[in-house]
């Protein structure tokens, strides 16, 4: 037998990288890198110099030094939080019955329940507040609840349905990906094992849904966030009222502060930032059923 | 014991028509039949998953039709064993006396308990994520002991299992179920599984009931072409029997076989490969066949080997050391000797589907 | 199975909000009862001739809603009345002013107590000739010579115990006296339209087409005067009667009194927790100023919300709630009075274009005309959507320029001001058109090059009362505010040119261009 010569790949003697490689990975960084840029070019923007004599400043920096604007913007801040979290939450607790119902149970007309679950996503936001708008103002049911129920226009309770309206669909399409991914056989073998049917969903689907709610509850929350056009028309852009933070932002650029709109587009860089994080380490845990 | 009357259910493409059981206490009752016939439906109806259309079912003289599955106090074991993945394995089994309520003491000693019966005490602490096919199946059947049931299911417990561990898994459960007394219906495709564990069998086809009978009886006196060559009777022979002196004698082509007691008319002849003996002198006789051997396949054990007598082709069985001693090779004349006892008769009018429903009778031996 | 159940759920919600729906449009259908064409009786209305117009309105919508009650209607002169209710002769259900004409019948036992019931309120009003020459524009008006005679209702009555304490309010009661002649209040407008009376002070209903309203005046200074129905003891309540009563308390009844010039009763107001206010958002930092001003004179607050002028008029227009609108432009305003939303209205501020161009002017603008030179990127308000953005054209046409020839340079258009403002700010653009208010918040960043405007190219401010205010009164008093001194000199502290004879940027005079 002769002896077959073996050659070795490169002069090296290590595995270079393809051609193919290197090409996806440069687009990854070019797009990754245009976000990260537009990003920093805000952190560090100085604003602009004053005329008389006025340096530049840090809009990030004046969040901390400058008492007047840090006030308006923590209470935007705050109310921001508090009405997202609230929307979050009650989109999940709805979003739960809902999507379990869809996951599990075969109604005749489906495809005309899931268009609609999706259409608060695909109508544009300030459409949408308009719409809730004609509801709450122009249809008896709706002006019923607006008057003798529950006042929502122009309050802050009006911020929580408007998110509500246009994010909570996110927490339905979440849950619904992992109650599919959840085998329904489960249920049926707790049941077997003496549960009740509501005790094999608490005991079994729910923890093995965990989270799957999270990121439902996650995403909305992110929505929620950052949602401008149904709380402008809703609930109004009175300072100090209902101004959530993106609000906040086109009240500041409606009266030419642009640095505390970049401010404020900062501020929400950041919590988007740990946010981002978080989920990533829920996410990290889970996802091995 | 179980007694299921007339049930119909249609569930997407599966049709169970007229099932008729009655299953007595503490029996090991297999229900045979090939996948895709819609055994599993069968089996979540009578656990309670599915209402079925028409019908009844009753455990224990008590009709259960209506009641939940919860109510029902039988376990299921699923084909993919169905383990509650964010749960350990001792929780698992622990699951069905948690849900009762019972106290932790007497939780912790069933548990210990059932999991040196089923070898898997190391294994309690483990997500079952991590644990083997086998092993799964012991946790499964442990978390579905533990609650006592009157009745257990079983759907294709081996079918994630390998060949060996299968047969130590059939010694085991026939043995767990003879300890605890439980009726036991096990689902199977694979006969010689269901041979190792049944009291009963019940061949499954297309949605109906075709047989039922303790193995023996399936085996031997299959009551059509279908239950013949779904239990392994390779030889199916559709012929004639003729009166014949002081007998009957099956005709095809130019094969003549004495049968007993057979009435005269079109007929299926059925004879399992390892009731045919093989001879080495090529004398023929009263049922004994010259041919020559076809091929042989290795079977481990056993050669299948293909003979051909004149225009008919068999299937038999020879074990290692036989086809040593005779020096079977293809080609090689040989004799086959087919006694009238080692043939069934399956009458002409019996293959039309469906069959009468039969009732089982018979008692526990 | 379970399906099942969840369909019996959902079932069962929809039932129950079905019936929250039926019995929310409550209010109603329980008077409706009341008012159905079933019922029968008669009942008496009894008025005094000057209302008679009123009741037999009144009366008519009734007989409409209950056909198979028969129901009289007597107008007597009020001292008449008076007499023959006293006497007993008369009884019914009496529609008059009040309350204190209502005092010597009361004192007589005649009216049955707690039936009084107030259909609305009379606000009091300065009644001048329809070209106003004499211009009695407020109370303090009334002392100027021009004005020799002022025409009063007797002071026994409402109107005339009530425009005495406006005056008495007003502190000139005392120069004014003299000028004062009672007559009967049906004919306070003629006198007013011959001549014979230069103003006169009266009933918002008493205007007729030949004279005008020049004033109305301040609620708080006068105790309050209403238009009222109640029954005369000696009547026998009866279905027709209760029908008639429950009818006075629906809208459908007060609608025309409405029509008039009458207010809903105060009464029924909720007290004014606050004002909401529809603002441009351009205009929202002197809005700002003014709600705090406002809230510290008055203690009434005043919650803004502030979007683009023509979003806002969407909300109104879907909303149908709200007290105050100010919109960025004159234009929105006449939208919204076309449609009938307004119940006020007037101009508090004026914004005048001028040039923004970037700090140093590096173009070397000094003109309009200089916009059009090649290589100057200019910005311009959208023209369906933004108010500086109409504008344009029509301060460029005229100054003899061609909006068409402008575009060439226009590099992008904007859908509100302040967007305008930033992008020239950050150098986006060179040069925009934008209104002196605006500009002047960019002071630190940017330069103004302000041209010559008169009349025709300058935007007016307005501030309007909306129509669907349950806060009248309250309203009344901001837009007063807004529109009073302390008002203007707010917007001036803001930028805003309040003059248009002196504006914030003044233009170099023609001759240096």
């Amino acid at each position: 037998m002769a002896h077959d010569v073996l050659v070795p790949a490169t002069a090296g003697g290590h595995r270079r990288d393809t051609p193919l490689k290197l090409v996806l990975s440069s687009v990854l960084f070019l797009y990754v890198g245009f976000i990260l840029l537009v990003i920093l070019a805000n952190v560090f923007w100085l604003g602009h110099p004053g005329a008389e004599g006025d340096e530049g400043y840090s809009p990030v920096s004046a969040l901390f030094t400058n008492p007047m604007m840090r006030s308006g913007l923590w209470f935007s801040l705050r109310l921001s939080l508090v009405t997202t979290l609230i929307t979050a939450s009650l989109a999940t607790l709805l979003a739960i019955p809902s999507a379990y119902a869809l996951s599990r149970y075969r109604f005749r007309l489906m495809p005309l329940l899931d268009t609609i679950i999706d259409l608060p996503i695909v109508i544009p936001p300030l459409i949408a507040g308009l719409v809730l708008l004609v509801f709450f103002r122009q249809s008896t049911l709706g002006r019923f609840i607006d008057e003798h129920v529950l006042n929502i226009v122009y309050t802050q309770t009006g911020i929580v349905v408007g998110q509500f309206f246009v994010a909570s669909a996110f927490a339905v399409r979440a849950l619904k990906a992992i109650f599919d991914q959840i085998n329904p056989r489960f249920e049926g073998v707790a049941r077997t094992l003496g549960c009740s049917a509501w005790g094999a969903i608490w005991r079994v689907t729910l923890p093995l849904a965990r989270n799957g709610i999270a990121a439902g509850f996650i995403m909305t929350w992110a929505r929620a966030l950052g949602e401008f056009g149904p709380i402008l028309m809703l609930a109004g852009a009175t300072p100090g009222k209902t101004d959530v933070l993106p609000v906040s932002a086109f009240l500041n650029m409606s009266t030419g502060n642009v640095e505390i709109a970049v401010t404020i587009a900062v501020m929400m860089i950041g919590i988007a930032t740990i946010t981002l994080i978080l989920f990533k380490r829920l996410g990290g845990q889970g996802y091995i059923w | 014991m179980i007694d299921i009357r007339n049930l119909d259910i249609t569930l997407g493409e599966f049709n169970l028509r007229q099932i008729n059981l009655r299953i007595p206490e503490g029996a090991y009752f297999v229900i045979l039949g090939p996948t895709g016939a819609g055994k599993t439906v069968l089996l979540e109806c009578i656990v309670g998953l599915h209402q079925p259309d028409a019908g009844q079912i009753f455990l224990n003289q008590q009709e259960v039709t209506l009641l939940k599955p919860e109510e029902r106090r039988l376990s299921y074991v699923p084909q993919d064993y169905c383990l509650f993945p964010h749960l350990t394995a001792y929780e698992n089994i622990a699951f069905g006396m948690r849900s009762a309520k019972m106290p932790a003491a007497v939780i912790a000693e069933t548990v210990a308990r059932l999991a040196g019966m089923l070898h898997i005490t190391a294994l309690l602490r483990r997500r079952p994520l991590t644990l083997s096919g086998g092993e799964k199946q012991r946790v499964a059947l442990a978390r579905a002991l533990a609650v006592r049931p009157r009745v257990l299911l079983l759907d294709e417990p081996m079918a994630a299992v390998d060949e060996r561990t299968r047969e130590e898994m059939c010694e085991e459960l026939k043995a767990l179920q003879r300890e605890f007394g439980t009726t036991t219906i096990h689902v199977s495709h694979n006969f010689e599984e269901t041979l190792a564990v049944a009291d009963l069998i019940g061949i499954f086809q297309d949605g109906r009931i075709v047989q039922v009978g303790d193995p023996r009886t399936v085996f031997h006196q299959p009551v059509s072409e279908f239950v013949a060559d779904f239990t392994g009777a390779r030889n199916i022979l559709r012929g004639e029997v003729k009166a014949a002196g002081n007998g009957a004698v099956f005709h095809l082509d130019d094969l003549r076989l004495r049968v007993d007691g057979a009435c005269p008319g079109p007929a299926t002849l059925v004879v399992r490969p390892e009731s045919i003996r093989l001879l080495a002198d090529a004398a023929s006789d009263e049922n004994r066949l010259c041919g020559a051997v076809v091929r042989m396949v290795d079977k481990g054990p056993t050669y299948k080997i293909d003979v051909a007598t004149g225009a008919v082709s068999w299937v038999l069985l020879a074990s290692k050391r036989e086809a040593a001693d005779l020096a079977l090779a293809p080609g090689r004349p040989v004799t086959l000797d087919i006694p009238p006892s080692a043939i069934h008769l399956i009458p002409a009018e019996d293959q039309a589907l469906p069959p009468s429903p039969i009732l089982l009778e018979s008692v526990m031996p | 199975m379970y399906a099942k159940k969840l369909l019996a759920t959902v079932g069962i919600l929809v039932v129950i909000a079905l019936l929250l729906i039926v019995a929310g449009s409550s209010k109603r259908s329980f008077l409706s009862r009341m008012i159905s064409s079933t019922v029968t009786g008669h009942v008496t209305i009894l008025c005094p001739t000057e209302f008679k117009s009123f009741a037999s309105v009144l009366v008519r919508q009734f007989q409409v809603r209950c056909p198979r009650a028969t129901v009289e209607l007597v107008a007597e002169p009020q001292t008449a009345l008076r007499r023959d209710i006293i006497a007993g002769k008369r009884n019914g259900i009496l529609l008059t002013i009040g309350p204190k004409e209502l005092t010597p019948l009361d004192q007589q036992g005649c009216l049955r107590p707690g039936s009084r019931i107030i259909l609305a309120d009379v606000p009091l009003v300065i009644i001048a000739d329809a070209k106003c020459r004499t211009g009695a524009c407020n109370l303090d008006a009334l002392e100027r010579q021009q004005i020799h005679t002022i025409a009063l209702a007797p002071q026994s009555s409402s109107l005339g115990e009530g425009a005495v304490t406006a005056l008495q309010a007003a502190k000139i009661w005392e120069t004014v006296k003299s000028k004062v002649k009672e007559y009967r209040p049906g004919e306070l407008a003629a006198l007013v339209a011959s001549g014979k009376a230069d103003v006169a002070i009266a009933g918002a209903y008493q205007v007729s087409d030949a004279v005008r309203v020049s004033h109305v005046i301040d609620a708080r200074q006068y105790p309050p005067i209403q238009f009222l129905a109640v029954e005369t003891n000696g009547m026998q309540a009866n279905p027709a009667s209760n029908a008639f009563l429950a009818f006075l308390k629906t809208d459908e009844a007060r609608a025309p009194l409405l029509k008039t010039g009458l207010v809903p009763p105060a009464e029924d107001h909720k007290p004014a927790d606050s004002l909401f206010l529809y603002c441009g958002a351009g205009l929202r930092k002197p809005a700002q100023d003014l709600i705090a001003a406002f809230r510290q004179k008055t203690g009434i607050p005043v919650v803004a919300t502030y979007t683009g002028s023509g979003c806002l008029l969407a909300q109104i227009t879907v909303g149908e709630e709200g007290d105050l609108y100010m919109p960025g432009e004159e234009f929105y305003m006449q939208q919204a009075l076309k449609r009938s939303y307004v119940l006020e209205s007037r101009n508090v501020t004026y914004f005048i274009p001028v040039i923004m161009v970037a700090k140093g002017n590096p173009k070397g603008i000094t003109s309009l005309n200089d916009l059009y030179k090649p290589g100057v990127r200019v910005g311009l308000g959208e023209r369906s959507s933004v108010a500086i953005g109409q504008f344009t054209p029509i301060v460029l046409k005229a100054n003899g320029l061609s909006y068409e020839k402008l575009q060439p340079n226009v590099v992008a258009t904007f859908g509100t001001a302040p967007e305008l403002g930033t992008a020239v700010k950050l150098g986006a653009i060179d040069a925009a058109l934008q209104w002196d208010s605006v500009a002047a918040w960019y002071l630190d960043s940017v330069d103004v090059i302000a041209f010559p405007t008169d009349d025709k190219t300058i935007s007016k401010v307005p501030l309007g009362i909306l129509k669907f205010t349950k806060h009248p009164r309250e309203a009344k008093m901001f837009l007063d505010f807004v529109s009073s001194k302390e008002g203007k000199a707010i917007f001036a502290r803001n930028g805003h040119s309040v003059d248009p004879a002196h504006p914030r940027f003044p233009a170099a005079p023609k001759g240096s261009r």
